[in-house]
């Protein structure tokens, strides 16, 4: 082995390491596409944008329920009310095949006066009951 | 007479080759390919851009209790639909949420010109049926096979005063009530 020249071994070395470095932010970079991945699809499948929707569009109805609709004179309110529960569940099952519902006490009651709002929500994959969003009225 | 010489010169370059098909291999092995298929992010991208679009555009501008049927307490997604006005739904939709650079990120914006929009309403007739109606578009999209798209909903509560405007169908019920309407959106 007389004669060999061994000065090449650092480029050798450097060559190993730099293709180890390769090798790790390759990993990283196939990690973050499949946790992308997953999350995206995670939050595609979790309803969260409708629960949120069919909450607000139901406060929103609980408070007609106690300004304008009362106005209308209590047949009329009654009759409104009945339809605006029938179209939130036709609707619901029929476009986004879900099972939604709503209700509340017809009268604030308690002090300071109060009611709660109770919210039924279930499309075959996620079921969602919310009892208690108190409303002071 | 054969020289020995070159022995270790010839196995360094052995071990180098193989370090270097190793690396190959792994680097190759280890980064995954996008597909047309894993469409998932830029789904759940534009879902929540055109729900959030949608939440906004329902906000009223302004809240004055004492006028609670006031038509300046209707957010201008409840003005859009009881008029339907499907012009100005579209321009504030596109123009003033969707492609605006200030409002949507980039890795949305950059595909905003392809991505094409419909919007219907459904509601419940006189009858207790469904019905619906598409919101004129004056802009339709292109003609070619839609790619990809999404559906974003949003439920609309309208007091619905004082009455349906001519424009919107017949059977639609004289009473405050809800309303769905469904956003379609697709990469031409």
């Amino acid at each position: 082995m007389e004669g060999v020249k061994t000065e090449a071994q650092w480029i050798v070395m450097m060559g190993f390491l730099v293709s180890l470095g390769i090798f790790f932010l390759a990993i990283i970079i196939s990690q973050s596409t499949l946790v992308g991945q997953t999350t995206a699809e995670g939050v595609l499948e979790f309803p969260k944008n409708d629960i949120q929707d069919l909450k607000h569009d139901i406060l929103e109805v609980e408070y007609f329920n106690r300004t304008l609709c009362t106005n209308l004179g209590g047949t009329k309110c009654g009759t409104v009310m009945g339809n605006i529960s029938q179209e939130i569940q036709q609707i619901s099952l029929y476009r986004k095949s879900a099972i939604a519902s709503f209700s509340f006490p017809a009268t604030c009651s308690g002090s300071p006066p109060q009611r709660d709002v109770y919210i039924h929500y279930n499309n075959g994959v996620t079921a969602y009951d919310e009892y208690e969003i108190r409303i002071y009225c | 007479m054969v020289k020995d010489g070159a022995q270790l010169y010839t196995m360094e370059g052995i071990a180098a080759g193989l370090i270097m098909l190793l690396t190959t291999y792994l680097v190759l092995g280890s980064t995954s390919v996008y597909t047309p298929g894993d469409t998932h992010i830029t789904d759940m991208q534009l879902e929540q851009v055109g729900s959030d679009i949608l939440r906004v555009m329902d906000t009223p501008v302004r809240l004055n209790n004492t006028l609670i049927d006031n038509s300046l307490n209707r957010s201008d997604l409840e003005q859009m639909v009881n008029t339907t006005n499907g012009g100005r739904f579209f321009s504030t939709f596109t123009n003033t949420y969707l492609c605006n650079p200030e409002v949507v990120a980039n890795a949305v914006l950059s595909g905003c010109g392809d991505i094409q929009v419909n919007a219907s309403v459904w509601y419940l007739t006189n009858s207790g049926s469904l019905g619906t109606y598409m919101v004129p578009n004056p802009n339709p999209g292109l003609s070619s096979v839609p790619g990809p798209g999404v559906r974003v909903t949003h439920w609309i509560h309208t007091n619905y005063k004082p009455g349906p405007a001519a424009s919107v169908p017949g059977d639609m019920k004289n009473e405050p009530q809800e309303l769905l309407l469904e956003v379609v959106m697709w990469k031409a």
